[in-house]
């Protein structure tokens, strides 16, 4: 499917429809073209005012985008590849749209689905699917981001309930969301106890005030969990999560939708910039046939296209089930975002002084990757997992 | 009602075309391909239809493999069941022998509603409606702008005339109906409905199938040649009073510009 510009498109630069099936194809299209009517004409003015378009999420909702891989429990069931088109749809539209995306399906759904009960799956994930559910994840903390092993927040069993207290910051969706997924320290001080709990945010002594003065994913709502002495049900634990490495099984969820996301942000900033450069003449004639500029285009396409077929590989490698390690996704989200960053700054310098209006989507895309090359592990430290992968040397 | 829907599957609508190397068609390697433009507001007008009087709809596609897509999508879309006409023959056929094929392939089902494109994105020809009407004796409306289920099993249509009439009629059924774009806001599929679109009952014939011998499906028209439109950097100056220049601009843009 084309960008709607009549020029060329980086689908047929890579064939990449004759590796796909007609599912997948579909499910790209039809996410594609919802993009396209729906959702990008009003974010540049959600990007402006620090807004998320709530009143697109049953739409969201309604085409199946939450929570897609998961097999049941009103999902759409689909596999990974087409569940990666569809983040790379997203993010074409917004880093902020496809955050809100990931974490309701991979960083809340998910656990829920692998870590939950039967009861607590039949609770949450039908109605988080429907949209009518939001949920947030809270690991960061003001004194623990790449070291989440550091965190304080505890939870403390007193009868039949456990009592929570601790901050959660930079919490993607926390402001708007009626369930928040906390990870926590049972009973000590020790990252081996970490537990994920269900909590919902209606619950005395919880908190979730808005992060303001973003400049970066600004369509997207980011914010603290504030808990003090929170009372949950003993079965709000989420029973089969069993240390650190539960939560870091959810990001990788997460990190494997991001690492086909910014292909999106880089290709919206690539489309925007070739038509640009065919349009925009100086010394006579269009950019686009300048030589420099000429370069600028093709390392961009190049590493897209790269970039693409990763991913693409990796995607058929976790449906297969095997041969797919927690390193192949750092290597992806890691490269990935850093790509696209750097075409999105490219793409912004393609534009001249129109680059730095949000009327243009290079800007936006520029600034929001942004947080997206510093979460879900920063660019350093999924350096540190390859490298420990490398030389078995831990460096962290 | 029982509602028969064509979708033929074409080259993406913004696809970048190039022509082949002889010159007797774009090539089509590498392309994308999707549901034509009017089959997809012809698939959500059936569906529409099937939702206020009850019944089904089928659809069905004449092509080659890459046809699937385009039918899974309108049975994701709602569609209940599918007939593919299995060929990479009559992709260049003229427009009387795709009708013919497609008829033989549904005469047998008793539909009562028959809802076709106005016109494919690729070839263009207006004319596989008609003679679909002509070859299952069907009576047939063109360029039709809405549609609605009134008393009696009739449809009361609103199509376009010449001179930018507009006529509304109540039409007994069976009937075919050639619809144009725009009509109405076609559904997404939902994500779900593409995963289950192929459990949905589906048959494949082929011409074989269908009785037709190589001779009875010869193309009666041999594409000679294409070509891009001559390109001439004119401005061109709209008159007018500014509303009606502004209708005049906007219609420029979506038909000839192709940019909305
Ligand atoms: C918009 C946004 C949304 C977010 N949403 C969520 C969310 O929904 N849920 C959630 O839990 N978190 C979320 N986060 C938090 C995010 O995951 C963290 O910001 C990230 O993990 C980095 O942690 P930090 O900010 O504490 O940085 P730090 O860990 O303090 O890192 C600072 C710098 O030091 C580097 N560094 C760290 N360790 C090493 C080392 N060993 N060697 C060399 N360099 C090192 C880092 O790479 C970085 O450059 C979000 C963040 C943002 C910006």
């Amino acid at each position: 499917m084309n960008t709607g510009t009549n020029q060329v498109s980086l689908d047929d630069v890579i064939s990449i429809d004759a590796k796909l099936s007609d599912e997948e194809t579909l499910v790209r299209d039809t996410t594609r073209r919802w993009i396209r009517e729906r959702f990008l004409p009003g974010v540049p003015t959600h990007f402006e005012n620090a807004t998320f378009p709530m009143e697109l999420v049953p739409e969201i909702a309604e085409l199946g985008l939450f929570g897609a891989n998961i097999q049941g429990y009103g999902c759409a069931g689909m596999n990974n590849v087409s569940y990666g088109l569809a983040m790379q749809e997203l993010e074409y539209g917004d880093s902020g749209l496809r955050s809100f995306v990931s974490v309701q399906g991979a960083l809340c759904m998910f656990p829920i689905f692998r870590f939950g009960s039967e009861e607590q799956r039949q609770k949450y994930l039908p109605k988080m699917a429907a949209g009518e559910l939001i949920g947030c994840f809270g690991l960061t903390e003001p004194g623990a981001g790449s070291d989440p092993g550091a965190m304080t927040t505890r939870a403390t069993r007193d009868g039949n309930e456990y009592v929570i207290s601790g901050q959660k910051m930079w919490i993607t969706n926390s402001p708007a969301a009626h369930l928040a997924i906390v990870w926590a320290k049972v009973d000590s001080d020790d990252a081996s106890t970490i537990r994920g709990f269900i909590v919902d945010t209606d619950k005395a002594g919880i908190t979730c005030p808005e992060t303001h003065h973003k400049m970066s994913l600004r369509a997207s709502l980011t914010g603290e969990i504030v808990m003090d002495e929170v009372r949950v049900p003993a079965d709000a634990i989420l029973p089969e999560t069993k240390g650190l490495g539960s939560a870091l099984a959810c990001l990788n969820q997460a990190r494997f939708g991001i690492a086909w996301g910014v292909i999106g942000a880089a290709r919206a900033c690539f489309d925007e910039a070739l038509a640009y450069a065919k349009e925009r003449i100086v010394f006579d004639r269009p950019i686009a046939s300048k030589q420099l500029i000429q370069q600028q285009l093709v390392d961009s396409a190049t590493q897209i296209a790269l970039a693409q077929w990763a991913v693409l590989h990796l995607g058929r490698l976790k449906d297969e089930g095997k041969n797919f390690a927690p390193y192949h996704v750092s290597l992806v989200k890691r490269n990935n975002c850093a790509m696209a960053l750097d075409i999105a700054r490219v793409s912004r310098s393609i534009l001249g002084g129109n680059g730095i209006s949000v009327e243009f989507a290079a800007i936006r895309h520029m600034l929001n990757l942004e947080s997206v090359y510093t979460y879900e592990g920063t660019n350093e430290v999924h350096t540190l997992i390859l490298g420990r992968y490398l030389t078995g040397e831990n460096a962290f | 009602m029982k509602i028969l829907c064509c979708v033929k599957q074409v080259p993406e609508k913004d696809a970048r075309l190039r022509i082949a190397e002889d010159g007797s068609w774009i090539q089509e390697e590498g392309l994308s391909f999707a549901i034509s433009e009017c089959d997809r507001y012809g698939v959500e007008a059936a569906l529409r239809l099937k939702e206020s009087t009850g019944g089904d709809v089928t659809v069905v596609s004449l092509g080659g493999d890459r046809a699937t897509k385009g039918i899974k999508e309108a049975l994701a879309m709602g569609a209940d069941r599918a007939i593919h006409v299995n060929t990479d023959d009559l992709m260049m056929a003229d427009a009387l022998t795709i009708a013919k094929v497609l008829a033989a392939a549904v005469k047998d089902e008793g539909f009562d509603v028959v809802v076709a494109g106005q016109q494919s994105d690729d070839l263009g020809y207006n004319a596989v409606g008609p003679a679909l009407a002509h070859h299952l004796n069907m009576s047939h409306v063109q360029i039709v702008l809405s549609l609605e289920a009134v008393d009696g099993g009739k449809l009361r249509v609103r199509h376009e005339l010449d001179n930018n009439l507009i006529e509304t009629v109540d039409v007994p059924t069976p009937v075919v109906l050639g619809v144009q774009t725009g009509i109405n806001d076609v559904r997404y599929a939902s994500l779900k409905g593409i995963m289950g679109a192929a459990s949905k009952p589906q048959v494949k014939k082929t011409l074989e199938d269908l009785g037709f011998s190589a001779a009875d499906v010869a193309s009666r028209v041999q594409m000679q040649g294409v070509a891009f439109p001559e390109r001439s950097s004119q401005a061109e100056m709209i008159e007018g009073d500014p509303a009606q220049a502004a209708r005049t601009l906007v219609m420029k843009l979506k038909t000839e510009a192709k940019v909305l």
